[in-house]
């Protein structure tokens, strides 16, 4: 594992989400998300991933927080999946108050940057148990609920 | 009588569509994004005719699946109307849009619907839910009243995990738990749950 940089509590994280762990209105349109787009993933092989993936805001430096976090967005294009479908979303987060909804679950998470090759700005949420079906639904309807819509091509929101 | 009045309309938004003859998409092991195959489909704009459609392999995949899920849906026809039945139908096509359907994920299994179709019936569901599903396979419904929201996940085996979150007297009040099918309205009395079923 690379060094890792914690991620400071008033800084943020976006997490992509996909259409199918959207909350829809009757028209389909994307109105929160569900629970389990917060829930580790199980591999291939049959184990939970390591930690929950996510795009560190900050990591763009010199700009307004409106042009980060759309910064933040554009760096989920470059990794080769998941495909980001014009009905998908992503989900913005305070790292203070995703931390204090994993402690009211007595779990101490640990927020850092982490970059991957072609995801510079990449963060994990690591010493994360998604076993809990209630902070998942924190996470999704509180702490990390903000809703952001993919860049289109020409880029805007 | 006349002879027009023995035919029963069809709208052809309600025909599923069908292949011109070729393996199932299902029966290739490798995901060859760029093979295709030709589809017979039924014209919506002209209703009894057909036209020809080519799809990538891996949306044959998701578009069978589609047709799996909305054939599962006759076991309850009895319990369903048309309006009913034309909410699900359109759920089910925007989660497995193949636009949007992530192909690394496992589909929907039709088991996992089905058993979401019996709770909906058993606990006498009257509002239509949010549809979504899980990267291994299990479909999610919701419904919301307000802020307050009721998330359900269907396992294949005729029971569900659900999580709920209300809020009395500006606190949020959570739970979660596993029920089987028959009895999710039951042990969700003490959250009042006629908000989300009707």
């Amino acid at each position: 594992m690379a060094d890792l940089k914690t991620i400071a509590d008033e800084e943020h994280v976006l997490r992509f989400v996909q259409y199918s762990l959207c909350e829809k209105n009757d028209a389909g349109e994307p109105i929160g998300f569900y629970p389990q787009a917060f829930s580790l993933k199980v591999q291939p092989d049959g184990s939970l991933e390591e930690y929950l993936s996510a795009g560190w805001v900050e990591y763009y430096e010199g700009v307004d927080h409106p042009t980060r976090v759309k910064a933040a967005i554009a760096g989920f294009g470059k990794r080769e999946r998941p495909k980001v479908g014009a009905n998908a979303r992503f989900a913005l987060g305070n790292v203070g108050r995703i931390r204090e909804a994993c402690r009211s679950h007595s779990q101490t998470v640990r927020i850092s940057h982490e970059p991957l090759p072609n995801f510079e700005s990449h963060a994990s949420i690591r010493q994360f148990n998604s076993a809990s079906s209630e902070l998942l639904d924190l996470l999704a309807a509180d702490a990390w609920a903000e809703m952001h819509k993919p860049i289109k091509k020409g880029g805007s929101t | 009588m006349s002879v027009n009045a023995l035919v029963t309309p069809i709208s052809s938004a309600t025909l599923p569509n069908f292949k011109s003859g070729n393996a199932s998409a299902a029966t290739y092991a490798v995901p060859p994004a760029k093979l295709s195959e030709q589809w017979v489909q039924w014209r919506k704009d002209d209703p009894g005719q057909v036209l020809t459609v080519t799809r990538p392999i891996e949306e044959e995949a998701v578009f069978d699946r589609l047709v799996a899920l909305k054939m599962a849906t006759a076991d309850f026809a009895v319990h369903m109307n048309s309006e009913r039945r034309a909410g699900l139908f359109k759920g089910l096509e925007g989660l497995l849009d193949p636009d949007e359907w992530v192909f690394t994920d496992k589909m929907p299994s039709v088991a996992s619907f089905k058993t979401l179709m019996r709770m909906i019936i058993h606990n006498h569901v009257a509002r239509r839910p949010s549809l979504g599903a899980t990267t291994d396979g299990k479909i999610i419904a919701s419904w919301r009243s307000g802020e307050d929201r009721l998330v359900v996940e269907a396992f294949a085996s005729d029971e569900v995990r659900w999580v709920l979150s209300r809020h009395v007297d500006g606190q949020r009040v959570s739970a979660a738990g596993t029920s089987p099918v028959a009895f999710l309205r039951t042990a969700l009395l003490p959250y009042a749950p006629e908000a989300w079923f009707g």
